[in-house]
């Protein structure tokens, strides 16, 4: 069996969806985990990516990006739309982090596609002034959808530190964007 | 611009980010990558060992911190990892406890042990890390994951052998530097292994952030070493007060022996700052020499001085050394004063006394003069020479600082006592941090050494006063009667 340590980025979508697979099972399973909340939904999503990975593995195309880029969007969004399916079944004192993030996700609102697309725009200008470590944080708490304990764990950062960046990093978005802080 | 609130930022985060300017760095994320960098970062400070701006200490020091707080998110990974963690735990107090001691005069026993501990610590740090890697690749399902860390083990090795072997020859410099260039693509390439099976590995959380506790510790340390380096240096005095009449022949004794020795043309400024009882014994004063400020003198920068010599009656000469603060003020943390001459000339009843003053008082203190004597070559012959000395410390805050030592001697063949001679070092050492702790060089510094008073001080100001002083010469007869 190919070892994962050997075969370079390249010549990895050039192997067997099930060598694939399992060389990237740890990136797999830390996607979803955040997402799903507890070990067994956790396996039973990853049985559901896999599935989409078998019917969608020849899609992938390399000359789009990288084929952990890509395994990394498509368990994020299966994991979103595995939470989204099953919410309805999450008991109450759960941390709901993940589906009401998962349903933030979703939702459409009455705003014009002109607005969002401005909103889009300043968006992306106020994120270029973030630092690495800003960013990094964001994209963890919102796009990989991770605890604050996790990311803090992974940071060496404490929970505190991480709330309080968190809390920062949305005042300055929101002041470049001129948002309000309020609902 | 556009009026929206915190929930609806965060629907755009959720739902946008992969299309921002962050869709880059989207595969960026990875559970060990901050800690493995602090780890690798860590273990290339700390293979460096460059002997200039004290980054001998700085580098190991954050280096070894630096790899503690990377392996405080792996601990919990497996039994490896948290070996590992241990180990940079433990070598962190081993530096620190060798940072604390290198400040002291205990410095000493920082011997060849505490450098073989340290290899020995950070070798067994790289088989845990290098078994901690295995097993996690194990655990994440690779066929074979090798032990990621026996290239830098080994090339460690090598670099250690090659240092202890140690000669000034191109060839080993050549291969040190190989095996240092080596040893730093292995150590990255571990990153590399550690990055690819870490996904498995659950980090572990921390109470404190990384930066903060890193800034603490490099503080507190700091601070430490600091204040156990003015303990080891500061040498307090017992200090009296002392009237200005003390100066001026308030007994008719002294008023005389001044009123001879300003007429014989010692200098009045320097005469004024000389106690009354040190003058009182000299007796009838035959004659007075005084050195050239200008050719005796070597001073680095505040210091000044001179020396100023008394022949009497019975022949003996009676020496007078003088020193001052150019602006009156900036005494050393310590300072130091090694007086020596040849050793035919026998010393008798040195003196040294320091004043200062302090919201308008003047005060004196006595000092602790040690003798001794040493051995040094002086062109091609062999000969002794008489050492005094002293460590002594100005109060802080203090204004005035000054001081002289005096002394007599005597030739037992006094028909050729035609000259004295006079080499004075006065050292102030103004570091409050001494990096590594080190005497100021007051003590003769072997059995054999070169003539001591050119270019044997050190410290961060030296004034020397060189002065070979004539007299007339004078018959044994002449000194009988």
């Amino acid at each position: 069996m190919a070892d994962r340590e050997k075969t370079p980025e390249t010549k990895m979508s050039q192997l067997p969806v099930e060598e694939v697979i399992r060389l990237h099972r740890g990136l797999l399973y830390y996607v979803i985990r955040p997402i799903t909340g507890d070990e067994h939904r956790t396996d039973e999503c990853f049985s559901v990516v896999c599935e989409i990975l078998l019917k969608n593995y020849d899609k992938y195309d390399p000359s789009r990006g990288t084929l952990t880029s890509w395994l990394t969007r498509l368990a994020r969004n299966a994991a979103l739309n595995f939470v989204r399916n099953r919410k309805y079944e999450m008991t109450a004192g759960e941390e709901k982090d993940a589906a009401e993030l998962a349903d933030l996700a979703d939702l459409r609102t009455p705003e014009d596609a002109l607005l969002r697309k401005e909103a889009m725009e300043e968006l992306n200008e106020a994120l270029k002034s973030l630092d690495r470590l800003e960013a990094n944080i964001l994209l963890r708490k919102y796009y990989y959808m991770q605890s604050t304990q996790q990311i803090g764990a992974e940071l060496g950062l404490s929970v505190r530190a991480v709330e309080g960046r968190l809390y920062r990093i949305k005042k300055k978005l929101m002041k470049k964007m001129g948002g309000h802080d309020h609902d | 611009m556009t009026d929206f609130n915190e929930k609806q930022l965060e629907q755009m985060l959720c739902e946008h980010l992969p299309e921002t300017a962050l869709a880059g760095a989207l595969t960026d994320i990875n559970p060990f990558r901050e800690a493995v960098s602090k780890v690798i970062a860590g273990l290339v400070m700390t293979t460096f060992t460059l002997q200039f701006l004290y980054l001998n200490y700085i580098l190991p020091t954050i280096g070894v911190m630096l790899i503690y707080l990377g392996m405080r998110t792996l601990r919990s990974g497996n039994g490896y990892f948290r070996g590992g963690w241990l180990l940079s735990l433990l070598r962190v107090i081993l530096v620190s406890f060798q940072m604390l001691v290198t400040v002291t005069p205990y410095s000493g026993i920082l011997g060849d042990w505490t450098l073989w501990l340290g290899q020995g610590i950070h070798l067994g740090f790289l088989f845990c890390l290098g078994m901690g890697i295995r097993k996690a690749g194990l655990q994440a399902g690779l066929d074979h994951p090798k032990m990621a860390t026996w290239p830098v083990m080994v090339w460690q090795l090598v670099l250690l052998g090659i240092a202890m072997v140690g000669s000034g020859s191109w060839t080993i410099l050549i291969l040190m530097v190989a095996s240092w260039v080596n040893l730093i693509r292995r150590i990255c390439r571990c990153a590399d292994d550690l990055e690819t099976v870490g996904y498995g590995v659950p980090a572990s959380p921390v109470w404190f952030s990384a930066k903060p506790m890193l800034l603490t510790y490099l503080l507190l340390l700091v601070i430490a070493m600091t204040g156990l380096s003015l303990m080891a240096n500061y040498t307090p005095v017992d200090a009296e007060t002392v009237d200005v009449s003390a100066f001026t022949g308030a007994t008719e004794s002294a008023s005389s022996v001044r009123r001879e020795l300003i007429e014989k043309g010692f200098p009045e400024e320097m005469l004024s700052q000389i106690l009354d009882e040190d003058l009182e014994d000299l007796g009838e004063v035959k004659a007075v020499r005084t050195g050239d400020i200008q050719e005796s003198q070597y001073s680095e920068n505040r210091m000044t001085g001179n020396a100023a010599a008394v022949q009497t009656a019975d022949g003996r000469i009676r020496w007078f050394v003088a020193y001052g603060y150019k602006d009156g003020k900036h005494p050393g943390i310590v300072e130091g004063v090694k007086i020596q001459n040849d050793s035919e000339q026998k010393w008798d009843v040195v003196v040294g006394r320091i004043f200062w003053e302090k919201k308008e008082q003047l005060y004196m203190a006595e000092l602790d003069m040690d003798l001794d004597t040493s051995t040094h070559l002086w062109f091609g012959d062999i000969s002794k020479s008489n050492y005094c000395s002293s460590l002594y410390s100005f109060p802080p805050l203090c204004d005035g600082a000054r001081g002289y030592f005096t002394y007599w001697t005597e030739d037992e063949a006094f028909d050729v006592t035609s000259w004295g001679l006079c080499s004075t070092n006065i050292y102030a050492q103004r570091k409050i941090l001494v990096l590594p702790y080190e005497d100021l060089p007051v003590k003769p510094q072997g059995d054999l050494i070169l003539f001591g008073g050119f270019g044997d001080g050190f410290g961060e100001e030296r004034m020397q006063i060189y002065s070979l002083i004539e007299f007339p010469q004078q018959s044994v007869q002449e000194k009988n009667n």
